[in-house]
């Protein structure tokens, strides 16, 4: 009855899953409660919320995949997030330039490493910079697409093994017309629960804020990946038991 | 958020209550089969174990706020609790709590937070929420029997999509009363005293829940015990607000009702 | 596919599109009216700088949060009433998300009582009228964007099951309620947050900068005549925040669906390539917008 090959192979892709999600969160520019006084920038929220935000664009649309290749599955669900990222940090600069008045800017770097341009001077002092200039905007863009990747990996490889799929059909196209509405439910509550655990993570690691991949903070990646490798192999275990053939 | 000083005096000993919440979520999960009444009551007493260890915890300044480890206990106590109720609660209630523990290890070995209490909160607040939701989840589907999470659970949980709210609504009863009580002047009895009002939100909904799988499965959920679980929510629900609004407004600097006439205080 | 199926899935996505901008615009101005999630922090922090306000302090655990529980209360009660007992939809939609008002609004009586309370030694009053005002606001906002996502998450729901897997998700609706809240809160509280938080609350500085760290807790404490209410602010922040929350989250949602569309009518490589094409877009316009505000703003003078 129970295939260790294929129970492994559905813990390493979970744990996979789990360190995609906390790489996500650091490419993500997070800015906290200062990010809506325009004290900072980056998104004006909490990490792992809107990491779970973005997430659930992904998660939908792996849901409505669900019997497709499996590859194919997570890159588009990974594209539903970054679409998702990208009209939320579109919008907030919207707010930013026309409801605040201040230009996109940040002062961590004299120049912006991706356009070369002078971003000091638009900084208002006493402030580490406004809204959500284009080196950060990049990340967020990567990072929400990383997210959505492994929050999709997680939904559907549980998805496909509470549906009792074998190795073929774990990895590739699955076999059914309509879906298993039980299945998307219990998967769907435990991806949730994944998101929520490595984004949590990376939440502490970071302090709650960073600026993407130009802050200082991003050489705590290798040990926080490291961390997140590891509890998520260990809620692996929990989340194969629980999500065993139904 | 986040001052970083650490929890001052207690009304009650963290001891004592994680004593009590063990025991009353073991109990309850165990006593379901007598009446799902039991489980729903007992409930309350995780809750308010998971309440007061946030609280400990978020008295250190961990940098995300105080719902963050709401919804982390949560997120590790649901994968518990469904392992719990599908093979055996105890199994899950130490799969909570060990799994918690080498949380807590890990992030300490990795040097991502160093906080002294928290491989002790990590094990406690998991375990918590793990009982708290085995309670409330196997009371809506009629109490905890042998194989009844084929039977009962997933086709009156899972397909109805029930489980969602009992989940999240959880999640808040654990973050809520710690993080709408912070300030220098927070208090534990205070404190607790929400902690026992919004379990009582929890229990209403899982009473609500109770009355949908009454309608949908009859068989296991008769309505008469969801009605009953439902106003045995509600009593808790005003009861615990009430003595907390009390007690807010005794402890507030000022109470005060102005700009309307003739209410002057 | 006849040409009336077509319109037909045109017809539903334009709701959902409608919908998704409902849902943004009053989960914002919702929190607005309650200074939830991160002006909070400038509430919170007000009297421990000297500045006793009569503004709501309504923390509950965040916008993501508390709108997740808005949308699986309001989606369980639904599909309770629905499912279960047969009621037709729309009085299922109304009864459901008044009795979420009920658990919404004791989650914020209790935030407001406890956090004056925990000031204490700051002399913050507890003024009971503020909560006596405030409290029906609350509710009739959050009633409306709640009564959106059960229609919304009604809507994907049957619609994936109607139109054979073309439109909608298969998901089941609290568990689709749960997470388009949580989206929601997220969208609302990183966009129209920041009209509030970085204008709104802070009016007596000069317009067109950020806020420095030095003026937090010191935020405008006097309306145009009076004390400033939280009235005021959801008055001034439904003009610009509050749709663009809205169109924030319609666009999410239009996207998304046009994407999904696009795929399902050809193969799913189109419907990627259609996607990366989206971002494209978004990053072209971002682009634009922000080499247009430093050339007409000008550097900080």
């Amino acid at each position: 009855m129970m295939d260790i090959n294929l129970m492994v192979t559905v813990l390493i892709l979970i744990a996979v899953g789990g360190v995609l999600i906390a790489l996500g969160v650091f490419f993500i520019p997070v800015g906290g409660a200062p990010a809506a006084m325009s004290t900072a920038t980056g998104v004006a929220t909490g990490c792992e919320m809107i990491v779970v935000g973005a997430g659930v664009t992904g998660l939908f649309m792996a849901a409505t995949l669900y019997n497709q290749f499996l590859p194919l599955v997570i890159v588009t669900a990974g594209v539903s997030s970054a679409i998702m990222m990208g009209v939320t940090m579109l919008i907030l600069n919207l707010i930013v330039v026309y409801g605040v008045g201040a230009p996109l800017s940040f002062a961590r770097k004299e120049y912006d490493p991706i356009t070369k341009e002078h971003v000091k001077p638009y900084v208002t002092p006493g402030t580490v910079g406004h809204g959500i200039p284009t080196a950060t905007y990049l990340g967020g863009l990567f990072g929400a697409f990383l997210a959505g990747l492994g929050g999709a990996l997680t939904f559907s490889v549980m998805y496909r093994f509470t549906c009792g799929a074998g190795m073929a059909e774990m990895l590739g196209v699955l076999a059914q017309t309509s879906p298993n509405v039980a299945a998307i439910a219990l998967s769907a509550i435990t991806a949730v629960g994944a998101y929520l655990i490595n984004a949590n993570i990376t939440a502490y690691s970071i302090r709650g804020v960073i600026e993407s991949w130009i802050d200082p903070k991003f050489e705590a990646v290798p040990r926080t990946l490291a961390a997140c490798f590891s509890a998520s192999l260990l809620f692996g275990i929990l989340i194969v038991l629980a999500s065993m053939t139904i | 958020m986040g001052e970083s000083s650490a929890p001052k005096k207690v009304t009650v000993e963290p001891k004592y209550l994680a004593v009590l919440g063990l025991a009353g979520g073991v109990a309850g999960v165990y006593l379901g089969f007598l009446s799902p009444l039991i489980p729903a009551v007992l409930s309350i007493l995780p809750i308010v174990w998971a309440a007061d260890t946030v609280r400990r915890i978020a008295g250190y300044g961990i940098g995300t706020g105080v719902p963050s480890i709401g919804n982390l206990s949560i997120g590790m106590g649901v994968l518990a609790a469904i392992v719990g109720l599908r093979f055996e609660p105890a199994v899950g209630l130490a799969f909570a709590a060990c799994f918690g523990y080498l949380y807590g290890i890990i992030i300490g070995k990795f040097k991502v937070l160093e906080i002294p209490v928290f491989t002790r909160c990590m094990t406690e607040l998991p375990a918590g929420a793990a009982l708290a939701l085995m309670c409330l989840m196997s009371a809506v589907v009629g109490g905890y029997s042998r194989g009844f999470f084929e039977a009962n659970l997933i086709p009156n949980l899972f397909v109805t999509g029930f489980v969602a709210a009992i989940f999240w609504a959880t999640s808040l009863a654990i973050a809520h009363p710690y993080n709408a009580c912070l300030g220098p002047d927070e208090r534990q009895g205070r404190t607790l005293k929400l902690a026992v009002g919004v379990a009582g939100i929890d229990i209403t909904l899982a009473g609500l829940a109770a009355l949908g799988v009454a309608q949908l499965s009859p068989s296991i959920m008769s309505f008469p015990t969801a009605l009953s679980m439902v106003i045995i929510g509600l009593i808790v629900w005003v009861g615990g607000y009430y003595v907390f609004v009390k007690t807010a407004m005794r402890e507030s600097a000022v109470v005060a009702w102005t700009g309307y006439p003739g209410s002057a205080r | 596919m006849g040409f009336e199926a077509l319109a037909a899935i045109l017809a539903v996505l334009s709701l959902i599109v409608a919908l998704g901008t409902i849902i943004g615009w009053f989960e914002d101005l919702e929190s607005d009216a309650g200074s939830q999630s991160n002006p909070n922090s400038q509430v919170q922090l007000a009297p421990q700088v000297g500045v006793l306000h009569r503004i709501y302090n309504k923390a509950i655990s965040g916008e993501p949060v508390s709108w997740g529980l808005i949308g699986v209360t309001s989606g369980m009660l639904f599909s309770i009433l629905w499912y279960g007992f047969h009621l037709h939809p729309l009085i299922a939609v109304v009864a459901s998300c008044t009795f979420t008002m009920f658990v919404h609004l004791s989650l914020a009586v209790s935030a407001f009582l406890g956090r004056t309370s925990g000031v204490k030694v700051f002399g913050q009053p507890l003024f009971l009228d503020v909560a006596a005002v405030n409290l029906p606001l609350i509710a009739a906002h959050g009633f409306i964007g709640s009564t959106a996502i059960v229609a919304l998450s009604y809507i994907f729901y049957v619609s994936f099951f109607r139109f054979e897997g073309l439109l909608g998700y298969p998901v089941p609706i609290p568990i689709l309620g749960f997470l388009l809240g949580v989206m929601a809160g997220a969208i609302g509280s990183s966009t129209g947050d920041i009209h509030y938080g970085a204008e709104r609350q802070f009016q007596q500085y000069p317009f067109g900068e950020g806020v420095p760290s030095k003026n937090f807790g010191h935020i405008t404490i006097k309306a145009e005549a009076g004390w400033r209410t939280s009235a005021d602010i959801t008055y001034f922040c439904a003009k610009y925040g509050g749709p663009m929350a809205g169109l924030c989250y319609g666009l999410i949602l239009l996207l998304d669906s046009l994407r999904l569309l696009a795929g399902n009518f050809t193969t799913s490589l189109v419907g990627l390539a259609f996607g990366g094409l989206i971002i494209v877009g978004l990053f072209a316009t971002n682009r634009y917008l922000e080499k247009s505000a430093r050339r007409k703003f000008g550097a900080y003078a």
